[in-house]
Parts: structure tokens; C-alpha cells; sequence
């Protein structure tokens, strides 16, 4: 019954038979005109995608390049698939059932299907472009790629990591570079006998004296709190973000050397040290 | 609200000593009596000779081995004995070039080396001293010093070797937050409605901008920003160098207006070409986006 009031009667011997029938009516120079179509379309494509994608940067961003060369290249495959079966002459029926065992196969593999429309939604949303800085889940690199199933990143220790897509369209990253200054926070813990008036004066003057530290925002030393031993401040300060990893170790060298200059006094812990054999306490 | 009005204006004038209503205003270092010195041109460097130019504080200095050229600058102060004058030919004196940060070029084809003054590759942003009221209906026009750099190309193919900056200047950003605005060079009191008042000399590039206030509202004005990227480099015949001239509107309800004259400033005389802007203005909306967001801002 189910059958009969199925519009679709697929039967798949039948189909199967059908395919064989068309596969074997085809002589082999239409088969040999075939693949040349598809190999030729790819070399095309290569070479096509190649080519716009040395205009294009000169002009454009290398995020809007390698977007255009893979459309350029993904679009000439498809045509040269396209003009291969028109040249192998399969009637709509074969082209439908493959069309359909292809949708098949690919609901079969969900994953990939998901990571493919999400690198679509990653390029569209444009959260990060190619050469950002990413975070991810413990992973900071440049992004070398945003590619059909993943991006690519390269940390700074030279490794390739990659990132499914689909991972990042559900979770949280960050983009270290989307604007073109940071801020580098630096804690420090000042004792508490100390002039803290001198202290900002110390800091204040290494920031002025560097030239890749921004004049505006203005530099900042912000209290973070007290602790046992300790005033905790932190040293704000804005640089343009190439300059960031530099000046991320530079600048607590300078302030280690001014300190030690200065004669600035860092708090001491002491700890407690109970034996509790000899009954004696060290300091 | 007309009396502070009238107040501000007669604080203005006595402050710029009248402003001057228009470009035919522009002063030029001969009315104020101060002289420069040419450094830029095409130099001979033979083989075996050191060759060295000061510019402001900077100390350019060339050195030729055959074909090996090296390249190094440094504070006048850092090389001592140096001679009174750059243009003498010092036979018996060596620069001392293993106590210089030098690059080393190699080229066989030319024994000319080009000294050009450039701008800085950057905006520059400059605050001014205290702030100015600009009245609806009236302008100012104002004088910006920004330090040069010194382009090092060779004679004849015009390849350029290095860029120099005369003075180093500290980064800022320029803009309401910091997500929206433009990376700059920070010049600070290098602004100022007197010729007078503004750093100059051979290490310096001046550009004048005439700001009006067509608005009825005041503008107040603290920070400036000249896009140094998109003008050029004149020297008139005292050796000073300019930039062509800026103007700024602003009108009733609407953003600030920007246009960059033609050429250079038409009330100086005897100006040449030096160098040609590193950027072009394909559009007047690309500037005005550029002063709508940095030019003029609280």
C-alpha cells in the first residue's frame, strides 16, 4: 500500500539496471572527452583562481582573496563537471537518482556537511580575517586559512593547528588583532611602605619615553587591591597591535631596571615554618 | 549667550592677533625674519668617500666601498669632530661606521645618492596648548610643524634605500573610541596660529590650515590631525618646506568639510615640487570620513 501511494516509486534494481545500461551505451573517446573536460576544468580552475587571486592582492585584503579564488575555482570544477556529463549524454533519470544517492551520502556525513556550512557562516559573519590573531581554546596562532572544513591556524611556535568550523560557529574564540591597538595590562605588587606617587611617576615616565606606547589612551596605573604584603596596581598601557608581543616582554624589563634603579621595595613574604618535634619555629 | 560669544572673540583676537580671514593671510619665514638651509639634492659620492648631512638633529651619513654603499644615521651629538660643514669634501675624515646601526646596499650601476624630504608615513596628531573657541561665522588659520624624514634613493633609477626620520615621534590614536579612529604620530604644541610659534628650520614641514565655522554653534578645537600621507613637499625660496593648504568647513548640520588646495600655497612665491604626496586622494568622501572621524573631535 505504501508503495502505491508513494509519487516516488524508486526501484532500485530497475535504477541500478538503468545506470549499468547508460554507463555501458557510452563508447570509451565520449568517456575519454569526459574526464579531459574534468581534468582540463581543473587545471583551468587552478590557474584561473591563481590568477585572480595575484589581481586581487594587490587590491583587496587576503581574506577577500582567498574568498574570491575559491569561488573562482569551485565554480570552473562545477562547469567542467556539468559539460562532462552533457558530453556523456545521461537522460535526466540517472542525473535525478545520482543527485539523489549524492544528497544521501551526504546526510551520511553530517559532520562534514556542518563544518562546510559553517566555514559559509564564518565568512560571511566575518569575525576574523586572514592573519588575525585567534585564540581558541587554549591555541593562539595566525590564521592561515579559513578552508571548506576547517580553518588553519599557525601558534607561535611554529605548529599548525587546525579548528573544525563547526567548532568554531558553537564556541567562544577571540580575536587577539580585530582592532589596531590592545591594551597590555601589567600587574605589579608594590610593598606597602613604599611612595606610590613615585611609583606612578617611575612608571608614567617609562611610558613616555617609549615611543611605541600611545600618548592617547593616556597610560593608567589603576589599584587592583591590598593583600597581606602587598599593594596590587596594575600598569595600563595601549600600543598598536603589531608592537603588542614586543613591548609585552620589553616593558617589564624596563620597569625591572627602574625599579632596581630606584631602589623600589617589593614585598617580602614571609612564611611561617612550625617543627613540630623540636618545638622551634623558623622564619 | 551673544556677550560670551563676544568675549570669546575678543580673547581670540587678542590671543592670534587678529585672525586672518583668509589664505591671503599666510605668513612666510621672510615676513618674520628666520632663515633654513638647503640639505636636499642629488650628491657624488666617489669610491672610498664618507659623505654626511645634518638635518635638524640627525646626522645622515654615506659611506662607499666600490660598489658597497652604507647607510647609517644617529644624533649629531653621538659622532664626535664632526666638521662644521656638510658640504665640504673631508678627504682625511672616516665616519665612524662600527659605532652606527648601518644598512649595507649594493649597486655598481651609479655613484649619485638623492636626499629628498618626505612625510611622515602617518597622520600626525597635534593637541593644542589650550583649547580654541571658533565662533559660528568666523575661522582661523593655523600653522602644523610636522619633523621631516629624509629619503635616501639613489641617483639615477630614483630607487629608494631608507627613510629617515629627523625626530621620532611617539604613536597615539586619534578618534572618539578606540575601536573607531586612525593610528597616528603624536605632535604636541606643534600647532599654532603664529608662524612665529611653531618649531622650523630645515627639519621641518609646515602645512597651513584654514578652519571655518559656518555653523552658528562655537567648535572647539583641541586636537588636529593632518593626513601627512596625502600632501606633498614644496620648498619655497628660503628653503623652507610646505605642504599644500588645508581647508576645513563646517557647516550648520552637517560634518566638517575638507578639501586640499591644488598646488602649492598660492600667497607663498617660488615654490618647487620636492616630493610628491606617498598617497593618493581618489575621492574627497575617503578625507572627509578621514576628518569627520579626526580631525575635529572633544
Amino acid at each position: 500500500m505504501a508503495d502505491e501511494s508513494n509519487p516516488v516509486d524508486l526501484n532500485i534494481e530497475e535504477i541500478t539496471q538503468d545506470i549499468g545500461n547508460a554507463l555501458s551505451n557510452i563508447e570509451w573517446q565520449t568517456w575519454g572527452t569526459a574526464i579531459i573536460y574534468v581534468l582540463f576544468g581543473f587545471i583551468v580552475a587552478s590557474f584561473a583562481g591563481s590568477m585572480v587571486a595575484r589581481v586581487l592582492s594587490k587590491h583587496t585584503s587576503a581574506h577577500y582573496t582567498l574568498i574570491v579564488r575559491r569561488l573562482v575555482y569551485y565554480s570552473i570544477v562545477i562547469i567542467s563537471f556539468i559539460l562532462a556529463l552533457t558530453t556523456l549524454q545521461l537522460n535526466m533519470k540517472v542525473l535525478g537518482v545520482a543527485t539523489v544517492l549524492t544528497l544521501a551520502i551526504g546526510f551520511a556525513s553530517q559532520t562534514a556537511v556542518s563544518n562546510i556550512i559553517s566555514g559559509l557562516f564564518l565568512v560571511f559573519e566575518r569575525p576574523f580575517l586572514i592573519g588575525d590573531h585567534l585564540e581558541y581554546n587554549g591555541v593562539s596562532g595566525e590564521l592561515l586559512s579559513i578552508d571548506l572544513m576547517s580553518i588553519k591556524l599557525r601558534t607561535f611556535e611554529n605548529t599548525l593547528v587546525r579548528i573544525p568550523n563547526e567548532e568554531l560557529l558553537k564556541n567562544q574564540f577571540v580575536n587577539l588583532t580585530k582592532f589596531p591597538i590592545r591594551r597590555l595590562d601589567i600587574k605589579l605588587r608594590i610593598s606597602m611602605s613604599e611612595d606610590l606617587d613615585k611609583v606612578r611617576k617611575a612608571l608614567m615616565d617609562i611610558a613616555r619615553k617609549n615611543p611605541q606606547v600611545l600618548e592617547t589612551p593616556p597610560p593608567q596605573l589603576q589599584f587592583e587591591e591590598f593583600n597581606e604584603a602587598a599593594i596590587v596596581l596594575k600598569f595600563v598601557v595601549w600600543i598598536k597591535k603589531e608592537a603588542f608581543y614586543t613591548l609585552k616582554h620589553t616593558i617589564p624589563c624596563d620597569i625591572q631596571q627602574v625599579f632596581k634603579e630606584q631602589n623600589f621595595k617589593l614585598p617580602v613574604m614571609y612564611y611561617l615554618q612550625l617543627d613540630s618535634n623540636s618545638h622551634k619555629t623558623n622564619v | 549667550m551673544s556677550k560670551w560669544i563676544k568675549n570669546i572673540k575678543s580673547l581670540l583676537g587678542s590671543r592670534a592677533g587678529g585672525i586672518k580671514s583668509s589664505i591671503d593671510g599666510l605668513q612666510s619665514f621672510s615676513d618674520i625674519g628666520i632663515t633654513s638651509r638647503r640639505w636636499w639634492g642629488t650628491y657624488q659620492v666617489e669610491d672610498g668617500q664618507s659623505r654626511f648631512w645634518r638635518v635638524g638633529n640627525v646626522v645622515i651619513c654615506v659611506d662607499r666601498v666600490t660598489n658597497e654603499w652604507h647607510i647609517a644615521s644617529c644624533p649629531v651629538g653621538k659622532i664626535t669632530d664632526l666638521p662644521e660643514n656638510d658640504s665640504d669634501n673631508h678627504e682625511n675624515f672616516k665616519i665612524p661606521f662600527d659605532k652606527l646601526n648601518f644598512k649595507t646596499f649594493t649597486f655598481h650601476t651609479q655613484g649619485e645618492i638623492e636626499l629628498k624630504p618626505v612625510l611622515a608615513n602617518l597622520p600626525l596628531a597635534s593637541k593644542l596648548e589650550r583649547p580654541i573657541y571658533i565662533p559660528g561665522g568666523e575661522d582661523i588659520l593655523l600653522y602644523i610643524s610636522s619633523p621631516v624624514w629624509v629619503r635616501v634613493q639613489t641617483g639615477n633609477s630614483k630607487i629608494v634605500l631608507d627613510e629617515i626620520p629627523t625626530l621620532v615621534l611617539s604613536d597615539t590614536w586619534f578618534g572618539p573610541n578606540t575601536r573607531e579612529g586612525e593610528l597616528c604620530y603624536a605632535g604636541h604644541t606643534h600647532c599654532s596660529p603664529h608662524l612665529k610659534d611653531i618649531p622650523s628650520g630645515p627639519d621641518r614641514i609646515i602645512s597651513p590650515m584654514l578652519i571655518k565655522n559656518h555653523a552658528r554653534e562655537l567648535l572647539k578645537l583641541e586636537n588636529i590631525s593632518v593626513p601627512l600621507p596625502y600632501l606633498s613637499v614644496y620648498s619655497d625660496a628660503d628653503n623652507f618646506l610646505w605642504t599644500e593648504q588645508l581647508y576645513v568647513y563646517r557647516e550648520e548640520d552637517t560634518g566638517p568639510e575638507v578639501k586640499v588646495a591644488k598646488g602649492p600655497p598660492k600667497a607663498l612665491e617660488e615654490l618647487t615640487l620636492l616630493t610628491s604626496a606617498r598617497a593618493d586622494i581618489h575621492t574627497t568622501s575617503s578625507l572627509k570620513q578621514f576628518f569627520i572621524n579626526n580631525l575635529v573631535w572633544e
